[in-house]
């Protein structure tokens, strides 16, 4: 599984290190910038992409839009410091929400969470 | 898809009840005021879908939902409420959808999009490639092929489903479908292919599964019939099965075969699989020969052979 990581560096290098941890997560991209990683999202199948909601430079929604609307399919993850906007994640249709700080166990359960829906979704 | 909706307010449950009826393609096998009660029926209603209010006087949406669980209940949630407090929670234990009140129908609709490739596992393959003679993709009974804007669109769909489903190189793929470009002009032109795939797909409602990795793409092909598929697992079960069985499997690879594969695409790169299925089929109508003129049926025989013998006639 590939996993994508989009915010500032400080904040996402320590979920980086706690990926790579835990066992299936064969790679973690980190971007700082929407166009990258929209670019990077072309190229790489990834399963998840985890969204740093607390950016103040660009709301999370218009990126949620954006990497809908750019092509590969993608869940998304938003992480956020409170829980404010989480019935609006629902609404935006992301896959999963996160309060900071992000710990292991909340990872994990993202993980199982995705896998558990593939399994639904290629059921034949 | 079956619904169920749990609410104690009445008229929350019938302006829910009318709005789902309205969307259509719904059917509500109940509608509890009591959750106990539902909790009581829910194993023999087995609905795709429970609608479940948070806030209610005996037990809490997600009092319910731990129940539902104890039972083992495999019904998607989706918590619809007036309350924005609840969502991580509903996030935390995978609820579908957070809804908050008042409930329109755009949001609804959302939901049962949503819900729909969860409900719909059992129902039948969603895409059918036909690759024989004319290639087409079948989707919900209309041939979405032909509504490509780019002839590479239709063209790279039908290279990765050449290659059987493996992952290919995307330079090769590059160069199959722009032989004449340099290599540069070609990849970036594969990226804007596989984008307008997804993109055009994705407004039709049905997705065409290409994955694209590190150099690499490929197409999904489970839960995907395809004409090329079947004609090989025909053969692949007819090598080993009885006589009769054997014959009945040949007969049925046959009919599949109604020319070369892509043969009215005119893909530069077709030859070899062209190549590949038209060996296979003569190889099949001289097995056919062989095996009705050794039970005696000269008419089928001679059937098989004019069809061996005279090009023309081989996809009649």
């Amino acid at each position: 599984m590939e996993v994508t990581l989009l915010g500032k560096n400080e904040t996402m290098s320590g979920i980086e290190s706690a990926l790579k941890v835990i066992g299936g997560v064969e790679a973690v991209s980190i971007f700082e910038n929407l166009f990258y990683a929209k670019e990077h999202l072309a190229d790489h199948s990834s399963a998840l992409l985890l969204l740093d909601g607390d950016d103040e430079a660009v709301s999370w929604q218009y990126v949620v839009d954006e990497l809908k609307a750019s092509g590969p399919e993608v869940r998304i993850v938003l992480l956020k410091e409170d829980s404010y906007d989480a019935a609006k994640a629902y609404d935006a249709g992301v896959f999963d929400y996160l309060m900071k700080p992000v710990d292991e166990k909340q990872l994990i359960r993202v993980i199982v969470k995705y896998t558990m829906h593939q399994k639904r979704v290629n059921k034949p | 898809m079956n619904v169920v909706l749990v609410d104690d307010e009445y008229y929350a449950l019938q302006g829910l009840k009318m709005e789902l009826e309205e969307i259509g393609g719904v059917q509500i096998t109940g509608l509890y005021e009591d959750p106990s009660s539902m909790l009581a029926e829910i194993a023999e209603l087995r609905p795709d879908l429970i609608f479940l209010d948070v806030e209610m006087p005996q037990m809490d949406g997600f009092e319910v939902f731990a129940r539902l669980m104890d039972l083992g209940c495999t019904s998607s949630v989706v918590f619809v409420t007036a309350y924005t407090q609840y969502a991580v929670r509903a996030f935390e234990i995978n609820a579908v959808d957070y809804i908050v009140k008042p409930v329109t129908r755009a949001r609804l609709e959302k939901t049962l999009e949503r819900s729909r490739p969860a409900a719909a596992s059992s129902s039948d393959t969603p895409l059918r490639f036909n690759c024989f003679r004319h290639f087409s993709i079948v989707a919900g009974g209309k041939d979405i092929n032909a509504g490509w804007r780019t002839r590479k669109a239709a063209e790279l769909i039908a290279f990765l489903i050449s290659e059987g489903g493996s992952y290919t190189a995307k330079e090769k793929i590059a160069e199959a479908l722009w032989p004449e470009q340099e290599s540069r002009i070609a990849m970036a032109n594969l990226y804007m292919a596989y984008h307008y795939i997804n993109k055009q797909a994705g407004q039709s409602g049905f997705r065409i599964p290409i994955e694209s990795e590190r150099g690499k793409m490929r197409i999904d092909m489970t839960g995907i019939s395809c004409d090329l598929l079947e004609f090989d697992e025909l053969l692949t079960a007819a090598r080993t099965a009885p006589a009769e069985k054997m014959r009945e499997l040949m007969e049925e690879a046959a009919t599949l075969y109604t020319g070369l594969p892509f043969e009215d695409a005119y893909f530069d790169w077709a030859g070899e699989i062209q190549g590949r299925y038209e060996y296979r089929y003569l190889e099949l109508l001289e097995q056919l020969v062989c095996h009705f003129k050794s039970c005696g049926d000269m008419q089928k025989a001679q059937a098989y052979e004019t069809k061996l013998l005279i090009p023309e006639l081989q996809t009649l």
